[in-house]
């Protein structure tokens, strides 16, 4: 089992703690930055990538051109992104390897530093490590792709898989549906692709991480899992990055399919820097009888938007999204979640947890619609805030659109400080305050942890711990 | 108090406590020494929470003058952890919940401050197995969060179980007694004696006799409007139960 | 556009006054319409409300607006227009020129109104009764002002009845303004009892002052459209503010309602209570923000939005907003969106009471929590009504 990681350290001393990096030593640096059609034809001809991929990035380019910038949410910071002083692809000299042996070195060097790999090696099934923007470490335990469980880097997945690829690729977030995910239909590296054949249940969690890791560099990874019928599958996706001066921009697509009968799990932590922008569109179907359910765990970003969305398609099929965020210092955190009930008898539970804390702002930012067809539909939706002191802010933004009256809708919302009369009992019994916080503080968001493989589970309550050091007053 | 020749492990001098800008003890002197069981009586709003909760350093209970004195140290000024650290402890009369927190992660957490180290998994476990069999508890009650839905006995019996694992040198047990059965009482009064010893004493706050049946105190001091009215050997109880405390707030006008 | 000033100048009035119906005329006349984007017109379209210039006065002509009061002496209704030249009245404190685009029509435009000062330390047990009356077609400018002055206390009831026929282009454009002084305690009751397909645009603000309470109480029964922004700024340390709505919805009717709880300083306590009940194929949106400022701590703020839907073709839609910027807060909202429960109507169904009958009895007893709060004389008649407007036939089938 992993230990507790020493090194993850966030907030305002993140640089000294955390700010490592590897040489950057890269073959191929996109030639200048900011975004251009040779820049996507070079992107495309470089990977190999068949016409229709071609085409797929030069039209999103256009229209992330085309669309503008969100008129809602935090204006400010969205009003800082320069999109000229990016660069928006960057392969390293190291190859894709095979086994955890044939990664290199340097790269191992980082890894153990966030204090990654024993648990990889030991837990995980299969491992897919995104450094900078390509895979540069995947491996898949032999019994799994016996199952005939395809989990590849997305890059890999386009060569090898076109045809499953061309068939869902961009058809649950084509470009269109937000700028951000034109920016990422244009530029996209990386990311992972899943395929569980039909009936297939992978019983070990799939991971991966991400981060980034180069100066201005975006990462613009793209993820497609598609669970067959009756098939079930949980995936990890875990993030930590190291330091640099300027923004960085994080804007990832996550595609999940969970035909009938299946079910996908999709859990995340992501634990970003203070500099990096991470805009994500997040959005899975669920077909007649199917689960999905993302499981969200927000810390660090300057200014995260991120709002995973569930579409129910089919009858009976079940959406869940549990959610937890931390704001700190010059942070905000615009999370939240959707679903769209588009069938009958379909159901659906959101849980959002959030804390914020030295002037750091949390954002609920939920859409719940029903369509006249869907009857007998339930939703539930509970929002707790805590604001951790005065200088701190907490927003909910919650829309319901109910189109047929043979629904339960129930949502709630509570926003408060940390309870006095808990602190005192805590106290009472020999804790300091900011132990009794620390304490209070994971209790709060236990329902989210307990979700958590184990030692994801301790990662985040030391997180906690680690956020919460000098918070008392 | 028969020990007159040492000094007293709680002492309480002319103490003044506020809430709210409103004065609710009044002056209170009181001495505690090791082996001592003494009864806190008086009706209710007679300031007996109050002065619990200004003993263990409860921000709202202000106190305006007078000390505190604990095994011989000043804690008058302290926070609430300090006190406890220093050997002080507060059953309370209804202990708030904390959700998300196992009851087995908090006792951990708690010895562990006593104790200024991690406290050993396995040894931990004994302790705790044994402590809750003292108490007649359920192994599962390890799970459950802190006083989350809890009953009123359930209640009681964390605070007892806390009380037993940290081994206080003085403990006030605020109104004990309420909202438990003749069983549970049977077992919380249990708990009570098996843990006094020479080296500890007990405040117990009631305002019914019926837990006194079961801890014998051997002394008594009845509080009323933030003073302390009457004080005396067991013998007070009995008058208390037959006469309630009408005849002593004439004495007290 | 560019028209200096409206084209209904009043010689008489204070030249404040006309400075600010110059400026809310030029934002009328020049402002962008409103961002579909923004909470506030999620559910409605601005252009509904937009009326060319150039036509107003052809159609200003042909709407028509009476007000009474009914009070005891000591309280006297004056004309708002009358009032602001003989008196210093502060129209546009609390809604002035920038408020928005079509509150600046009516600014700019308004000529008559209602004027309702209550002296300080007035305190009446029996409710005064305020009316407006609409008739005729096209658009009408309606603007209030209440001022209730330290200490006073009373429950004043406003009735709107009428109808303006619609053609298209006319509405009902009413502003209404309130200040509740320290330690005044004000109880508003708003009836909206307008016929037929009436359509409303309103705009309420109040301002309460220290340890200043309103209570206000809003009942809405039709199938006209209206669209409402009610808002009360909690501007003193112990204002408190309870806004407890009915909305029952039908035919084509439609209800827009934004509410909101402005928490300007410390220890100020806020709670809404919306109750809505549609059938047929009306529809209601709720949008409300509860905002605690930086400097507003110890406050604490509520609010609940409860929808039972009783047909088909309804829809419901809620957005209950808060930002809260301080830590020292309780605040709390829920929405509930669902037909009438099974479980209390097998209940009643049981000791015999016919579905029919069972259903009523039931959304009568949703309604109950916010009609209990309107006087004896006012509450029988909505009873009534309500009764009479539910109709179990289009009540969803149910397996009962």
């Amino acid at each position: 089992m992993r230990q507790p990681v020493k090194d993850i350290m966030v907030g305002d001393d993140y640089a000294s703690k955390f700010g490592f990096s590897s040489p950057e030593e890269y073959y191929f640096r996109a030639p200048k930055k900011g975004l251009s059609h040779e820049l996507v034809e070079m992107m495309s001809k470089m990977k190999k990538e068949p016409d229709w991929m071609r085409e797929f990035r030069h039209k999103a380019l256009d229209t992330f051109w085309a669309k503008p910038m969100p008129t809602w949410g935090n204006q400010e910071a969205l009003g800082r992104i320069d999109f000229d002083d990016i660069y928006y692809y960057i392969k390293p000299i190291e190859q894709m390897g095979q086994t955890w042996d044939d990664v290199p070195e340097d790269i191992k060097h980082t890894f153990e530093r966030l204090g990654i790999p024993e648990a990889e090696r030991k837990f995980l099934s299969g491992v897919s490590a995104q450094y900078e923007s390509e895979t540069v470490y995947h491996s898949i335990r032999d019994e799994i792709s016996k199952l005939g469980v395809i989990f590849l880097g997305m890059d890999s997945g386009l060569m090898e898989h076109e045809d499953i690829v061309r068939r869902f690729f961009g058809t649950l977030i084509p470009p269109t549906d937000n700028k951000f995910a034109a920016l990422n239909s244009a530029v996209w590296s990386g990311g992972s692709f899943i395929y569980v054949p039909p009936g297939v249940h992978v019983d070990i969690p799939l991971q991966a991480y991400f981060r980034i890791n180069a100066k201005n560099m975006g990462q613009f990874e793209r993820t497609l899992i598609i669970a067959d019928k009756g098939a079930r599958v949980h995936y990890i996706e875990g993030c930590t990055a190291p330091v640099y001066s300027s923004s960085s921009l994080h804007s990832a697509v996550v595609e999940l399919i969970a035909l009938e009968d299946a079910y996908i799990r999709y859990t995340t932590i992501q634990n970003w820097s203070n500099n990096i922008y991470n805009l994500v569109t997040k959005r899975a179907i669920a077909y007649k009888n199917a689960t999905v359910e993302w499981v969200d765990g927000n810390i660090g970003s300057m200014l995260t938007m991120k709002y995973p969305c569930v579409v129910l398609a089919g009858e009976n099929a079940r959406g869940e999204i549990l959610s937890v965020a931390f704001g700190g210092t010059g942070q905000h955190q615009d999370a939240g979640a959707k679903v769209f009930h588009m069938a009958p008898r379909t159901s659906s539970t959101i849980t959002s947890k959030s804390i914020s804390k030295g002037g750091g702002r949390t954002t609920y930012r939920g859409w719940v619609k029903t369509t006249a067809n869907a009857e007998d539909v339930r939703v539930s939706v509970k929002c707790d805030a805590l604001i951790l002191d005065p200088t701190s802010r907490s927003d909910t933004y919650p829309t319901m659109e109910i189109g047929n009256p043979k629904v339960r809708i129930e949502h709630e919302a509570s926003v408060s400080k940390l309870s006095d009369d808990q602190l005192f009992y805590l106290m009472s019994r020999g804790l300091s305050e900011n132990e009794s916080r620390v304490l209070i503080v994971n209790g709060f968001i236990e329902q989210f942890v307990k979700e958590l493989p184990m030692e994801y589970a301790v990662e985040l309550n030391r997180l906690i711990e680690l956020e919460m050091e000098g918070s008392v007053g | 108090m028969e020990n007159k020749n040492i000094s007293p492990l709680l002492e309480v001098r002319d103490l003044h406590v506020e809430v709210e800008g409103k004065e609710v003890i009044k002056g209170i002197d009181l001495a505690l020494y090791g082996g001592a069981k003494l009864a806190l009586m008086g009706p209710n709003g007679s300031g007996k929470s109050s002065l619990s909760m200004a003993l263990m350093g409860h921000p709202g209970y202000k106190v305006k003058s007078g000390s505190i004195i604990l095994d011989g140290n000043d804690i008058t000024g302290l926070s609430p952890d300090k006190r406890a650290k220093v050997g002080l402890f507060l059953a309370m009369q209804n202990p708030v919940s904390v959700p998300g927190v196992s009851v087995a992660n908090f006792l951990r957490a708690i010895m562990k401050a006593k104790r200024g180290e991690e406290v050993p998994i396995r040894e931990f476990r004994e302790m705790l197995v044994k402590a809750m069999g003292l108490l007649e508890m359920e192994r599962s009650f390890a799970n459950r969060y802190v006083n989350d839905g809890f009953s009123g006995g359930e209640k009681k019996k964390l605070e007892l179980l806390q009380m037993v694992l940290l081994n206080p040198k003085v403990a006030v047990v605020d109104e004990i007694d309420s909202g438990l059965d003749v069983d549970a009482l049977k077992i919380v009064a249990d708990g009570v004696n098996r843990i006094t010893g020479e080296n500890n004493a007990f405040l117990l706050i009631t305002h019914y006799r019926r837990i006194l049946d079961y801890i014998r105190p051997d002394g008594v001091v009845v509080l009323m409007e933030g003073r302390i009215v009457a004080s005396g050997g067991p013998e007070l109880i009995n008058q208390i139960d037959r006469q309630g405390y009408d005849w002593l707030s004439a004495k007290t006008a | 556009m560019n028209v200096s000033i409206s084209p209904f100048e009043v010689a008489q009035e204070p030249e404040g006054l006309k400075n600010l119906r110059s400026k809310a005329w030029n934002v009328y006349t020049q402002a962008q319409f409103p961002d579909r984007a923004s909470t506030l017109w999620r559910f409605s379209n601005p252009e509904a409300f937009w009326v060319i210039p150039e036509n107003i006065s052809s159609i200003l002509e042909k709407g028509k607006i009476a007000y009474r009061l009914e009070a005891p002496n000591e309280l006297r209704l004056s004309d708002l227009q009358e009032a602001v030249s003989n008196e210093s009245v502060p129209v546009g404190a609390l809604v002035g020129p920038e408020f928005g685009k079509f509150e600046a029509l009516n600014l700019a435009l308004w000529k008559k109104g209602a004027y309702l000062r209550v002296p300080e330390g007035v305190r009446l047990d029996q409710p005064v009764v305020l009316r407006k009356h609409i008739s005729g077609e096209g658009l009408i400018l309606d603007r209030s002002l209440i001022h209730v002055s330290k200490g006073a206390s009373l429950t004043i009831v406003e009735v709107l009845e009428g109808e303006l026929a619609g053609n298209g282009n006319g509405y009902l454009n009413a502003v209404e303004e309130v200040l509740i002084e320290e330690g005044a305690a004000l109880t508003l009751v708003g009836i909206d009892l307008t016929q037929g397909k009436t359509r409303a645009f309103v705009t309420v603000r109040h301002s309460i002052g220290s340890n200043a309470e309103l209570k206000w109480v809003l009942a809405r029964f039709g199938e006209g459209s209206s669209k409402a922004n009610l808002g009360a700024r909690l501007a003193g340390r112990g204002a408190k503010s309870g806004i407890y709505g009915a909305v029952f919805g039908f035919g084509q009717g439609k209800s827009d309602i934004h509410t909101f709880h402005d928490h300007a300083v410390k220890r100020t306590f806020s709670n809404i209570d919306l109750r809505v009940v549609l059938q047929d194929q009306a529809h209601s949106a709720y949008t409300g923000l509860i905002r605690i400022d930086t400097d507003a701590g110890c406050s604490e703020a509520f609010q609940e939005n409860r929808n039972l839907l009783l047909s088909g073709g309804v829809r419901a839609e809620s957005i209950p907003e808060l930002e809260i910027l301080t830590d020292e807060v309780q605040c709390k909202h829920g929405v509930t969106v669902g037909p009438v429960e099974e479980e209390p109507l097998f209940y009643l169904m049981s000791r015999g009471v016919p579905r029919e009958d069972a259903v009523r009895l039931l959304v009568v007893g949703f309604l109950e929590p916010v009609l209990g709060h309107i006087p004896g004389d006012f509450r029988k008649p909505l009873d009534g009504l309500v009764a009479n407007l539910i109709n179990p036939a289009s009540e969803i089938e149910s397996p009962l």
